[in-house]
């Protein structure tokens, strides 16, 4: 499953390199990039709130398409806790949480500069032990609504800064009342970060 | 520096044993002494040994126990079924600079698997820790000859140190026990010899007094 979603991220990546310019319908190929720092805001009865302390992330997402002033995209976030309660997370130092997403988003332009934009989103999720392994994950799904301002800067460069609200549900094995605490997470995720537009000096170069 | 760079390595990949994060295993155990009165702060761990060199180094869980003896928690189980797990109470305590002498002896089941955990929860409720004066050694003479293997050696009796369920070929199980002075102790196991395969279970008690026993094995 894992690797299907991952060829077919490299696979639509791919093919938009080579159709970037292609129209139809008002849906356009947007390749615009974004890469940030997401800082975990972990609350209720989990694991995730109350046994581990969240140290923050880098999350890539990638602008796919456009339709009037709706985008789809693809993204993916890799989030690190410290383990503070052992008792009930036995002798894990770190574990880590990646979020494999889609998502769709709504431009509202405030000003030449500054935009705003909600978005919502949900996609593949999973817990690893320590910052990298290859032991047996804890796997799920997410699920992601929140607000994004973006202020350009340069023409192919912007700054973004986000407020989302992610939801974690993991699979579990375990005696029926820890099901809850070790099944679920919530979190109010901060992002603050930079957006690059690809493709931006050849759009300009056709417009001449 | 290689040292450094090999420790950084360590910690960016992850190091120990290989955990399955999506199972989390229950323990909930009360360590008192031979008269049943709880001991607080006695040090309990499970580990497994990772590295398959006969030391049980990479810790699943660990914590003290409380002032009722009580110590409960969860860890993820190591990934593969056939791991053996150790259960040790009062060895090297990690959390204490300078560990205050403990009249009571270190306690040991070797050999707990994933199989041996019903319903996600650790088969032992309650640990008892010995002063040395309570016990003798019970020295166990493995049959002579390469060919011979021991396999699926447990225990019942009261031990300081106890096989829980294993196989003895492995380098890592010890064929010196500590037992309480006393009592009688049996022996489960099969002999098996590996040039024709062919194996012969043995069940047997042994009379403990007051002084060091040996026995053996297959005979």
């Amino acid at each position: 499953m894992k690797k299907y979603i991952l060829f077919l991220l490299l696979g639509v990546g791919a093919f938009a390199q080579q159709q970037r310019d292609s129209v139809g319908n008002g849906l356009k190929w947007n390749r615009k990039v974004r890469l940030e720092y997401v800082f975990p805001v972990q609350f209720g009865d989990n694991s995730h709130a109350k046994s581990q302390k969240a140290i923050g992330g880098l999350a890539f997402s990638y602008d796919l398409l456009s339709y009037r002033k709706f985008h789809f995209g693809l993204g993916i976030q890799r989030l690190i806790f410290d383990v503070t309660d052992g008792a009930a997370m036995g002798a894990l130092s770190n574990t880590n949480d990646t979020n494999l997403y889609s998502y769709l988003g709504y431009e509202f332009p405030i000003n030449d500069r500054l935009t705003l934009r909600p978005e919502i989103g949900g996609g593949y999720s999973r817990v690893d032990r320590d910052i990298v392994s290859y032991a047996e994950a804890q796997d799920g799904y997410n699920l992601r609504a929140g607000l994004r301002a973006e202020l350009r800067r340069r023409k192919a460069i912007s700054f973004n800064a986000g407020l989302f609200f992610n939801y974690n549900r993991f699979e579990i094995n375990t005696v029926p009342e820890y099901v809850d605490y070790f099944s679920q997470a919530q979190s109010l995720q901060i992002s603050a970060g930079i957006n690059i537009k690809l493709d931006h000096k050849k759009r300009k170069h056709k417009k001449r | 520096m290689k040292k450094k760079l090999l420790l950084l390595a360590f910690v960016a990949f992850g190091c120990g044993p290989d955990f399955d994060m999506d199972t989390r295993l229950v323990y909930d155990i009360r360590v008192v002494d031979s008269q049943g009165a709880p001991i607080p702060g006695a040090y309990l761990e499970f580990s497994v040994d990772d590295y398959d060199d006969g030391y049980f180094g990479g810790s699943l869980a660990n914590g003290l126990t409380g002032a009722d003896g009580h110590i409960r928690g969860l860890f993820p189980p190591p990934s593969s079924q056939n791991e053996i797990i150790q259960l040790s109470v009062n060895g090297s305590n990690p959390f204490s600079q300078n560990p205050t002498p403990t009249p009571f002896e270190y306690y040991a089941l070797i050999g707990l698997k994933r199989s041996d955990f019903v319903d996600y929860r650790v088969p032992v409720t309650q640990v008892i820790l010995y002063r040395t004066e309570e016990l003798t050694d019970l020295e166990l003479l493995l049959p002579q000859g390469p060919q011979f293997v021991i396999d699926e050696f447990s225990t019942t009796g009261e031990f300081s140190n106890r096989v829980y369920t294993a196989s003895l070929q492995h380098n890592y199980l010890t064929s010196h026990l500590r037992v309480r002075k006393n009592q009688a102790v049996t022996l489960h196991y099969s002999v098996r010899n590996t040039d024709n395969n062919a194996s012969v279970e043995y069940d047997e008690t042994v009379e403990i007094g007051d002084e060091p026993v040996t026995h053996p094995l297959g005979s």
